[in-house]
């Protein structure tokens, strides 16, 4: 009977049964199960026994294409230059199976607003790949951790302003920098064998002369459809478009940021770049027009189709830029300076941050270190060079014969090394990047005033940033 | 057949007490029988079958739209873990900013534009394929394919059709000696974004009014044409009239799509040149997730929230008022 079923419960438990049954009892044994069978499945992956297997979120970008490849084992699915980070991780699985890995993917400009999201919701991903110019505001909101915590020994192997500058946030170590590229002048060299131009030009007056030559209409329709010059300049890829003119203010003695990190548009040297390119456009018309409308990586497709003669262009695109035109029809040169400077670039470094509920795990913690040793290993760097151009961030690496075996890789190793500066922290940087190249765009599309218009700009920033 | 006796009527007790289960063994199965007769009866039945579908409502619409009202008073910024109450401010800082003001203006002259071409072109559509023409099931599958496309992917595709110096319009125009520079005037691109929503659209509205057109009683036409109205009269007098309803719905929700659009601009313009075709959808977008302003974005999304509730009511109205 039902009954004495539960009165032999009740009487060996001792628990309430005996009585009625109120609705607050079932519903309350109702939670408890709901809540039981709920968190079963977080229950089984933060407690695993010690030692037990710990699987670690990666937020990685989507363009990559990694992630099918990873999980089919298939590296057939994988673009060929990103299969240095497909090797990296396949060998590092076969070295720790104690570590599982998941993975999750964003567009590259949302990936940091993902991981914003996910860890003010309180679930971040373990580790995620970005651009150095996220570090700061990460690190200053607490989401990623400081990696001096935990012990390693190399970091006097790796390039140091490159770990000052772009890696640290208040002296702590947030991101493993992985490979570097750098931006430089790519040009087509039977354009230029054409157009007589020997070799490419050094300087921002030998540009503006080649680009006449180089510019043409070889339509018919009255427009030119290949330009004598082309770089990012539009609202569509921000913030490509400051770093990509941040060498052009440097090689004048100036500066995009303060030292107390407020971005710079309204200086001397920033008036000038914006009046260089506005006469590029204007009055010797070699500026691309697509340069202020075009999305970021575009540049591929425009050399390729040959509207672009030359272009400013990061040398992390050199790969399907080559595998389009050929390596004999595509040439990379040191970014033009001004007279009496030498050559700078500017250096994207992408790097892997942990979040710092990882960090603070006794399991994750350890696990994603590992994993972080592994991306910023010396032998992660030469598959980084050997399938995309990768410049290493360690002095050791740059040492490697790998780096002599092929003209280009070496050339864009060195020149990285000893000319690219990272994207230095600046407040509001989005939103900075967006206002200057607004008052860009302005001043070249609609020939707005320079000064006025670099001075309104730079005041909207400024309130942004008392806001 | 006559019901069975009844004995007498039972004292009604409160729900709880009838809910309240004496013990298992007595109580047990009397209990659960009362829950059933209770929650099965035509006053409590209704509501637990809608239940779900309004608690998703509110969870899903309600509580998010008053979360961001909420919001909308706040500075959040997602890289700041201090956050202030700043009352009216970002109104006031939106009603001072001149590039939320432009955005505004792009989004009324892209509803006007589009919604204009799309009802004109869906009309048009709509009365030519509601005739018995050969392969009339193909031709409206084939105009109502674009709407099936992602707007994304029609944007990207249009991106790519339109590049000046590598698009294919450009390549075919040259033919004729012309090269267009489809994104770089702000009037251009703006064009460029309406002409884009036009093409995926217009397969939409010319179903809705399609199905407004199957809906005259053809006698109308058949009287009109022994009267010796044409084409032209019977449209005046007949369709249009009788297709208001139609008309307002489709108004409606192509109105509601321009004020929240955000994929077109983002894909096809990116808000270029120079932001100058950034719609409210697009700025609001840019501040909340490219700048991490999420208290100032809110503000801009309880405008547009405005916005549509305006427009919603408006068309009610007008549709209530057609009706009568």
């Amino acid at each position: 009977m039902p009954g004495e079923i539960r009165n032999r419960s009740a009487n060996r438990k001792g628990s309430k049964l005996a009585g009625p049954i109120s609705r607050r009892d079932l519903l309350k044994g109702t939670a408890s199960l709901g809540l039981a069978l709920g968190s079963r499945p977080a229950l089984a992956q933060s407690a695993p026994g010690k030692g037990g297997p710990v699987t670690l979120n990666l937020l990685l970008w989507e363009h990559w294409k990694v992630v099918e490849g990873l999980q089919k084992n298939d590296p057939a699915t994988v673009p060929k230059r990103r299969l240095w980070f497909y090797e990296t991780i396949k060998r590092f699985e076969t070295e720790h199976p104690d570590i599982k890995l998941q993975y999750q993917t964003a567009n590259w400009n949302v990936a940091t607003q993902t991981f914003i999201a996910a860890s003010q919701a309180g679930n971040p991903p373990d580790l995620v790949g970005a651009q150095s110019q996220d570090n700061q505001p990460l690190a200053n909101a607490g989401f990623v951790a400081d990696l001096g915590q935990f012990k390693y020994d190399e970091w006097d192997d790796f390039n140091q302003a490159v770990l000052r500058e772009a890696c640290s946030v208040g002296g702590k170590i947030v991101s493993m920098p992985v490979y570097l590229t750098s931006t430089g002048l790519g040009y087509n060299k039977p354009l230029l064998a054409q157009a007589g131009i020997t070799e490419p030009p050094k300087t921002w007056a030998d540009l503006i002369s080649a680009g006449k030559a180089l510019t043409k209409d070889t339509r018919g329709t009255g427009r030119p459809n290949q330009w004598g010059f082309g770089v990012e300049l539009s609202t569509a890829s921000t913030p490509n478009p400051v770093s990509f003119t941040m060498p052009m203010i440097r090689s004048l003695g100036g500066a995009i940021v303060d030292k107390d990190g407020k971005g710079l548009m309204d200086t001397p040297e920033h008036r000038k770049i914006a009046k260089l390119l506005s006469e590029m456009y204007h009055d010797h018309k070699i500026l691309s027009p697509e340069s202020l409308t075009m999305k970021a990586n575009d540049e591929v497709d425009l050399f390729t189709a040959k509207a672009w003669a030359t272009g400013i262009v990061i040398h992390a695109l050199l790969p399907p830029i080559i595998e389009k035109m050929g390596a004999a029809s595509f040439g990379f040169a040191p970014y033009p300076t001004f007279p009496g400077d030498e050559p700078r670039s500017y250096s994207e470094v992408y790097g892997f941050l942990m979040s710092s509920r990882a960090a603070k795990d006794p399991q994750k913690g350890p696990a994603a270190w590992e994993l972080m040793k592994e991306i910023g290993a010396v032998r992660t760097l030469l598959l980084a060079a050997k399938y995309q151009f990768g410049a290493p961030s360690r002095k050791s690496a740059l040492a490697d014969p790998v780096y002599k075996s092929d003209p280009l890789l070496g050339y864009l190793a060195n020149y990285t090394f000893k000319t690219a500066t990272p994207f230095p922290f600046v407040k509001e940087v989005t939103f900075y990047s967006e206002t200057f190249i607004e008052a860009l765009n302005l001043i070249v599309l609609q020939r707005q005033p320079v000064d006025e218009t670099l001075k309104r700009q730079q005041a909207r920033y400024e309130a942004r940033l008392k806001g | 057949m006559t019901p069975p006796p009844r004995g007498p009527a039972a004292p009604r007790l409160p729900v709880a007490a009838r809910l309240q289960v004496p013990s298992w063994s007595q109580g047990g199965l009397r209990g659960i029988r009362a829950a059933t007769r209770i929650l099965t009866s035509d006053r409590v039945l209704p509501y637990l079958l809608v239940a779900p579908a309004v608690i998703l409502v509110l969870a899903l619409t309600v509580y998010p739209t008053i979360y961001v009202f909420q919001t909308s008073f706040s500075d959040w910024n997602l890289m700041r873990t201090v956050t202030r109450a700043v009352g009216l401010r970002n109104y006031v800082e939106l009603a001072r900013d001149s590039l939320a003001l432009r955005a505004l203006l792009n989004t009324v002259l892209f509803l006007v534009g589009s919604l204009a071409l799309i009802l004109v072109l869906g009309l048009a559509l709509a009365l030519a394929l509601n005739e018995p023409v050969r392969f009339r099931s193909f031709f409206r599958s084939t105009v109502v394919l674009p709407w099936a496309l992602t707007a994304v992917v029609v944007g990207v595709m249009w991106r790519w059709i339109l590049i000046p110096d590598i698009g294919i319009a450009n390549y075919m125009l040259a033919g004729l000696g012309i090269n267009v520079s489809f994104f770089l005037s702000p009037a251009a691109a703006l064009a460029t974004m309406i002409l884009v929503e036009v093409w995926r659209s217009t397969g939409y509205g010319m179903i809705l009014l399609l199905a407004g057109l199957q809906g005259i009683d053809p006698t109308l036409y058949e009287a009109a044409r022994i009267d010796g109205a044409g084409f032209g009269k019977a449209l005046r007098f007949i369709t249009l009239p009788l297709l208001v309803p139609t008309l307002l719905v489709a108004t409606i929700l192509l109105s509601i799509r321009s004020v929240n659009l955000i994929d077109i601009p983002l894909v096809v313009t990116g808000g270029g040149p120079a932001r100058m075709t950034e719609t409210l959808g697009l700025y609001m977008w840019k501040e909340s997730f490219s700048f991490y302003h999420i208290g100032y974005g809110s503000a801009v999304a309880m405008v547009m929230f405005a916005i549509n509730l305006v427009l919603t009511v408006l068309y009610i109205r007008s549709l209530s008022r057609s009706r009568r």
